[in-house]
């Protein structure tokens, strides 16, 4: 009974944590530039992360282990700081953009431009993590965070045509802007797989002390959590396809994001927007702090958890003070938070190898895993998808910023 | 009896103490060298300065002097003798407590210098 | 060099220094990187026994268990010899210069995954 609740509650933050900035932009940039057509990188991006979380889950539970620490153990100090490094450096871009996101969310609610809510935001943010524990932050702002189903009223409301939405899950070929749409695939992908998500899933796993019993629960976490929050993007999309491109409207700028609710939904749709982004963003904006702290505290080997109190583990709490400290000036100089999430997103998806490579070797290794080692299947999707965008990203990040299409 | 790798069963891997706290890793091993004897192991080192040494020797001795700040008897990396260090492989135990130890040096610095002024954190 | 009461000189050496120098042989010719030190217990001391040099020896280190990826064989049938050195025929004198006394033609060598 006590794991059925625990599967439900996972299933529910999983689904709230899912939507963040990331896939609300990069969703709506799809819809109104390509209509349904980028609906395949959705389904792609959620079936990698899928395996991921569940990969992550299983390495927990079994190895009573995390990933960034097997990893150092089994790579050694110096390998072990190029994933390191680079996940930080993208992470904070990410984490940047979801402090942006917080930000627009108030500057819709309240007018007052952006950056000056960027160091509340941080602060705020900053206070949850101190002050609060791991349930309260997991389970509280996730649960928050099933606001996001609005976008599924929204765009059944909107009237889809369901079957070109649904022969959308098969990747075509663009007929115009490939380097445009090339670029907004990896974003979307990037936005779904991101390395600091799964590091979290893994030490929430550990946090919990699971063990090989939970492999089950696990796997249903996984799968509906991920796949409904999959959903939820591509209702976004979706939207954004009926909103934006009969009318020939690109997304440019954040102050057209509410219209993907305000639109089937008026007045209403419009705090509706607002709160969501806000909630969904401080979620992401937590997850990912601890996230990088975890990864820093986990490859130097000092204690780490949520539920310590900050006089207890320092040099942990430290850590994502300094974390969010890095990454909320990016947004107090006024850059763009729609550009800036745009590219973080990408770049993610150009960085995934880095980080989903080493971590492939140690679902294969039997002294952590035993008999629970990944099947080729798992294996063979992740390596490929994850190349893939990396590929992809690479080529076509320098063709979105100097303009190539 | 089983044989040891000393980089992949040893090096870099995570110590916990005898009260089940993450007490560093294996940050360096010191191996003694007698004439006409195999090598043994003597030590295993853990810290910031050993560490640090293994990028850069400049690095290392600048973080050593950091840590010569730290208090009294500081400066030099901490040595635990092999022989309180079991389990090799991935779960590596120290037979010791390591709360007094100079692994939670920088910890207790924190707490003290940084932490205890950040009201609500006791 | 610190002298001991028993009178034995003790010299000592940073294992995490030495993996990743590369090493020669008596002659100066070049047979690899040093990637994996094994050892044994001997009563209460943990006692070195041989030296694995080469870029199979550091493959190896990380495919031990995780063997069953078809990519990693793969990668291991081209990462070349691993050469086994053992304690007596490795120079450390100078411990940035490791050098093994006996050519390299006389080494222990073996393909892995041949």
């Amino acid at each position: 009974m006590k794991k059925l609740l625990q599967v439900g509650l996972g299933i529910v933050t999983s689904v709230g944590g899912f939507l963040e900035i990331g896939s609300i932009a990069t969703a709506a940039e799809a819809g109104a530039a390509f209509r349904y057509q980028l609906l395949w990188a959705v389904l792609l991006g959620t079936i990698c992360i899928l395996l991921l979380v569940e990969m992550s889950g299983r390495f927990a539970a079994v190895a009573q282990h995390t990933i960034p620490d097997a990893m150092r153990a089994r790579f050694g100090f110096h390998f072990f700081l190029v994933p390191l490094v680079l996940v930080l450096l993208v992470s904070l871009l990410v984490l940047a953009s979801e402090i942006g996101g917080i930000c627009i969310a108030l500057e819709l609610m309240t007018g007052i431009h952006f950056p000056w809510w960027a160091v509340p935001a941080a602060l705020a943010s900053w206070a949850l993590l101190w002050y609060g524990t791991f349930g309260l932050i997991e389970n509280g702002v996730s649960l928050l965070g099933l606001l996001a189903v609005v976008f599924v009223v929204a765009a059944v409301k909107l009237g889809p045509d369901y079957h070109s939405a649904a022969s959308a899950l098969v990747p075509t070929l663009p007929r115009s802007q490939p380097s445009r749409y090339w670029f907004l695939a990896v974003s979307i992908i990037g936005a779904s797989v991101s390395p600091s998500l799964f590091y979290f899933y893994g030490s929430g796993a550990i946090e919990e002390k699971w063990d090989a019993s939970y492999l089950g629960a696990n796997r249903a976490i996984a799968t509906l959590g991920m796949g409904f929050g999959g959903f939820l993007s591509m209702a976004v999309l979706v939207a954004a396809a009926l909103v934006f491109a009969p009318r020939s409207i690109q997304v440019e700028q954040y102050q057209q994001l509410p219209q993907l609710l305000t639109t089937p939904l008026g007045r209403w749709g419009f705090w509706l927007f607002a709160v969501t982004l806000l909630i969904t963003c401080l979620g992401a904006t937590l997850e990912i702090s601890l996230a990088l702290a975890y990864q820093v505290a986990q490859g130097f080997g000092w204690n780490w958890g949520e539920d310590h109190r900050p006089g207890g583990d320092a040099r942990f709490s430290l850590t994502f003070s300094l974390v969010l400290l890095a990454a909320m000036p990016l947004m107090l100089v006024g850059i763009d938070p729609l550009k800036l999430t745009m590219l973080s997103m990408a770049l993610t998806s150009a960085s995934l190898p880095v980080a989903i490579l080493p971590f492939l070797v140690l679902m294969n290794d039997r002294e952590y895993l035993g008999e629970h080692t990944n099947r080729h299947a798992g294996n063979i999707a992740v390596l490929l998808i994850s190349v893939l965008a990396s590929v992809l990203a690479i080529v076509s990040i320098p063709l979105e910023i100097f303009g190539g299409s | 009896m089983r044989k040891i790798h000393l980089v992949r069963d040893l090096l870099d891997n995570q110590l916990r103490d005898a009260g089940g706290q993450n007490a560093g890793r294996v940050d360096g091993i010191v191996l003694e060298l007698r004439e006409g004897e195999p090598p043994r192991v003597g030590y295993a080192e853990v810290g910031p300065i050993t560490l640090a040494r293994r990028l850069n020797h400049r690095l290392g001795d600048w973080v050593a002097r950091l840590d010569r700040r730290l208090g009294e008897d500081r400066g030099a990396p901490f040595r635990v003798p092999i022989s309180r260090i079991s389990g090799f492989g991935t779960d590596l135990r120290l037979d010791l407590h390591a709360d007094g130890t100079p692994i939670f040096a920088v910890e207790r610095w924190l707490r003290t210098h940084v932490v205890r002024h950040i009201p609500g954190s006791e | 060099m610190i002298a001991r009461p028993d009178g034995a000189r003790v010299r000592e050496l940073h294992l995490e220094s030495m993996v990743g120098k590369p090493v020669c042989d008596a002659h100066g010719v070049r047979v690899g990187r040093l990637e994996e030190v094994l050892a044994e217990r001997q009563g209460i001391d943990i006692v070195v026994l041989e030296y694995h040099l080469g870029p199979a020896a550091a493959l190896e280190r990380i495919i031990d268990f995780a063997g069953g990826l078809p990519l990693l064989r793969a990668l291991r049938r081209f990462s070349g010899q691993r050469y086994t050195v053992g304690w007596r025929e490795m120079d450390l004198s100078i411990p940035d210069r490791p050098r093994t006394t006996v050519p390299k033609a006389q080494l222990e060598h073996f393909r892995p995954g041949a």
